[in-house]
């Protein structure tokens, strides 16, 4: 079996975290990411370091989790952090060996970015595990609701969530049993190079996209049958609850907020 | 009575009427009249436009000749097609392209909140439903998690929280194992029973003679129209239709032939076996 990749994401559990309403949580996650770059030396990249690992704490999920997040960034992380070593000039030579001068300020800038963008990372890691996928997606579409008279399709950008979210076991299944099928006709998927092996998974794809097709018309039908007549007058079974959490959540950012600009530079 | 479905000279075809080809008909000048209460069973070949008569049913087509009247509403008018609807349940033949909601129970308020139904009272009908199709406590279950029959029933169970007075099955049993068919046809026995006409397209026989009423459509017109009985007493036309007899039906048919005394309007198995046990002990 194949794994299924999207729906490992989300840990259940009950911590604080995973009790925030999805909207405070999508806000604040959102607005962190914009004061991030607000920091700009040792005290002001501390507190953001103290928050996330505050987060961290909260959420409950087992650290081995959140860091095997991590990894695939790990690279991402690394390659940014070499080329400042390499290319920022200025405050000094503290290394010299060959072509390869590193220059104090390389050494802080590498430092500053890589610990930027770990924290960038974990917040939205944290994010997508302690919110189930149908809840982001609600309060993504409450979120932008208001937005809905300047012509943004609010609701039809949920539905299409979370219909993509519904459909994705359905079509991962269908894929595992294409592959199969075609295993048993003789396809060969592991042998050759990179070119050859994305070449052999094309008749895998075929299939899948026509019964997608397929599937998606038999819905429409099955939706409109049922009523489905776009977003006016619907009501909902899923209710968010704003809670005093929530506000405190915002409040916290608030004053994160107003701390970086006073411990900046 | 005033009937619930009324269809008179409904004639429909696919694909436009400019594009040059002569249209193939799928219907033509059909009559039918369903009545509250009743329970249907639709027959007939691979095109013989069940399906097609079913999408009329509840307005997903509209009729190029004729009139349809649903409960005296009008599918052809805009403002009438919520409300029927809202009367005309219909449970498809894929059970998996048919769910919508993440879980079980969002699947199951997705046609409540097309219509408007108030929170409080869509929690109400949820647990009422998933109750009578046998889901209770799967509530939070995500619908890939379901068999094939569970699947279905959460359709029905969507369609019967709007409570329709009319439910098309559209061959809704088809991809079913047999525990998965049984499961089905015995949630629709019972709502049969509590007074919601049933529209059973089917291609099982089997299936029909739970009916009290059989149409079989080929070429586009009505062949028969009657109690399922009557569908055995025209044994050698229903393979013109592509339908097979069942067991017990042939079975009877062929020991009626060798001049044994059994009845003639035996449907099912059960009273087969009954003839044959009252034959063996006065034997």
């Amino acid at each position: 079996m194949i794994q299924n990749p999207i729906l490992g994401q989300y840990v259940p559990g009950d911590s604080p975290l995973h009790r925030l309403d999805p909207r405070a949580k999508l806000l604040f996650v959102f607005c962190f990411m914009v004061v991030v770059f607000l920091a700009n030396n040792g005290a002001s990249y501390g507190l953001l370091a103290g928050v996330t690992v505050l987060a961290v704490g909260l959420s409950g999920v087992p650290v081995w989790m959140i860091l095997r997040g991590l990894k695939p960034i790990l690279y991402l992380i690394l390659l940014t952090a070499i080329l400042h070593l390499w290319l920022t000039r200025g405050g000094g030579v503290i290394l010299e060996w060959g072509p390869f001068i590193i220059h104090r300020n390389g050494a802080l800038q590498a430092g500053w970015i890589s610990l930027r963008f770990l924290i960038l990372i974990l917040m939205g890691t944290l994010l997508t595990l302690t919110t189930s996928p149908i809840a982001l997606t609600d309060g993504l579409e409450r979120l932008l609701s208001p937005l809905t008279r300047i012509g943004v399709p609010a609701h039809e950008l949920a539905l299409m969530m979370s219909i993509a979210l519904r459909f994705i076991p359905t079509l991962w299944e269908e894929t595992d049993k294409i592959i199969k099928a075609q295993r048993a006709r003789g396809a060969d998927f592991e042998s050759g190079g990179l070119y050859k092996r994305a070449k052999s998974y094309l008749p895998v794809l075929i299939p899948l996209f026509i019964s997608s097709f397929r599937r998606a018309e038999d819905l429409a039908l099955a939706m409109e049958a049922r009523g489905y007549r776009g977003g006016r007058g619907r009501t909902r079974i899923r209710e968010l609850h704003w809670g005093r959490a929530d506000t405190v959540s915002l409040l916290i950012l608030a004053l994160l907020t107003v701390g970086l600009l006073w411990l900046r530079n | 009575m005033e009937p619930i479905l009324q269809l008179d000279g409904v004639g429909y075809h696919y694909g436009s009427p400019g594009d040059g080809n002569d249209p193939e008909w799928i219907l033509t000048g059909l009559n039918l009249c369903v009545n509250p209460g009743e329970y249907l069973a639709v027959m007939g070949p691979n095109g013989s436009g069940k399906s097609t008569l079913a999408k009329l049913m509840n307005g997903l087509l509209t009729p190029i000749t004729g009139k349809i009247r649903v409960a005296g509403l009008d599918p052809g008018n805009d403002r009438d097609l919520p409300l029927i609807r809202r009367k005309v349940g219909m449970v498809f033949q894929n059970p998996d392209n048919q769910i919508v909601g993440t879980t079980v129970k969002d699947d199951v308020a997705f046609g409540m909140e097309n219509m408007g139904v108030p929170r409080k009272q869509m929690l109400i009908r949820i647990r009422e439903v998933l109750e009578r199709t046998g889901l209770a406590g799967l509530e939070e279950a995500s619908p890939h998690h379901l068999s094939g029959g569970q699947k279905q029933r959460l359709a029905i169970a969507g369609v019967i929280a709007m409570q329709p007075e009319v439910i098309i099955f559209d061959e809704a049993t088809s991809m079913l194992d047999p525990t998965g068919r049984r499961e089905v046809l015995e949630v629709m026995g019972e709502l049969y029973q509590g007074g919601t006409t049933i529209i059973h397209i089917t291609h099982s026989p089997q299936e029909a003679i739970r009916a009290e009423r059989v149409l079989v459509l080929a070429e586009g017109q009505p062949q028969l129209d009657g109690p399922p009985a009557e569908l055995f007493r025209h044994r050698e036309q229903l393979a013109d239709w592509s339908l097979e007899m069942p067991l017990a039906a042939e079975l009877k048919e062929r020991l009626r032939c060798h001049g044994m005394p059994i009845r003639e309007d035996i449907t099912g198995m059960e009273e087969l076996v009954e003839d044959l046990w009252t034959l063996l002990s006065k034997a």
